[in-house]
C-alpha cells in the first residue's frame, strides 16, 4: 500500500496515549492499533476529522504517499 | 396450569429431527423398493415408474442427495442458531446445499426420460417432464442466486470491517 499512516509518530509528538485517542474518536483500541500499523483498507472522514481535531493536526500529517517504485 | 409443562425444543432441533426422520424414511422406502421389486407393497409405485430398475436406482440416488442437501441446510441453521455470524464457511455450505438440491432434483426429473433409453424396444424414447418437476428444479437452481447474494453481502461486510 503506497499510503503510509504516520499516526504513531504524531501520537508520540503530542504525547497522547492510544487509549485516550481511541476513547475520543469512539473506536476500539484494536482498530486504532490496526490503523497505526496500516492494516486497514480505508479510514472514514469522520474518524480522520476526529483524530485531526484531537491531535490538532492536518490529514497530511497523518497520511503520506510513498511511491512503491521510489522506495 | 395443572398439566405437564411442555419444554419446547429450539426450532432448529425440531427441524433436524423432522429432516432426519423424513430422510431416513425416504431412503429406506427407495432402498426397499430397489432391493425387493417383487414385493406387492411397492408394485403400485413401481408401476408408476414403468417398473424400470434404472429409474428406481436414480430415484434412490436423488433421495440420498436431497437428504444430504437437507442435512447441509440443517447444519447451516444450527450454526446460525448458535449465534455465529454469516461467514464464508456458511456461504460455502449454502453453495453445497444448492448443488446437492439441484443435482438431486435434476436426477429425479431426468430419471424417467433416461430410463426409457434402457427399454429393449428400439426407437421408443419417452421424455417425461411435469411442470411441478420443472418448477422444483427452478426453485433449487434459485438457491445458487441466493448463495451468490449472501457471498456478496459477506464480502461487503468484510470490506466494511477493514475501514475504521
Amino acid at each position: 500500500m503506497p499510503i503510509v499512516v504516520r499516526l504513531d509518530m504524531m501520537l508520540a509528538r503530542r504525547k497522547v496515549r492510544s487509549r485516550e485517542l481511541a476513547a475520543y474518536i469512539g473506536i476500539t483500541e484494536a482498530n486504532l492499533s490496526l490503523l497505526k500499523s496500516g492494516h486497514v483498507k480505508g479510514i472514514r472522514f469522520a474518524t480522520l476529522a476526529a483524530i485531526c481535531r484531537y491531535l490538532d493536526c492536518q490529514p497530511g500529517d497523518l497520511l503520506e504517499f510513498v511511491d512503491v517504485d521510489d522506495a | 396450569m395443572g398439566g405437564a409443562q411442555w419444554s419446547g425444543a429450539p426450532i432448529v432441533r425440531r427441524v433436524r429431527r423432522v429432516v432426519q426422520g423424513l430422510g431416513l424414511i425416504l431412503i429406506a422406502l427407495h432402498l426397499a423398493m430397489w432391493l425387493s421389486p417383487s414385493n406387492p407393497v411397492f408394485q403400485v409405485l413401481r408401476a408408476d415408474r414403468g417398473g424400470n430398475a434404472f429409474v428406481d436406482a436414480a430415484m434412490l440416488i436423488g433421495a440420498i442427495g436431497l437428504f444430504g442437501a437437507l442435512l447441509q441446510l440443517e447444519r447451516i441453521l444450527r450454526s446460525l442458531e448458535r449465534g455465529f455470524p454469516i461467514t464464508r464457511k456458511i456461504v460455502t455450505g449454502f453453495y453445497r446445499f444448492a448443488t446437492f438440491a439441484s443435482g438431486s432434483m435434476f436426477i429425479i426429473v431426468a430419471a424417467p426420460s433416461l430410463g426409457s433409453l434402457t427399454n429393449s424396444r428400439p426407437y421408443e424414447v419417452a421424455i417425461t417432464l411435469r411442470i411441478i418437476d420443472v418448477l422444483l428444479l427452478v426453485i433449487c437452481l434459485s438457491f445458487f442466486a441466493v448463495a451468490a447474494l449472501i457471498a456478496e453481502a459477506v464480502r461487503i461486510d468484510r470490506d466494511n470491517r477493514s475501514i475504521v
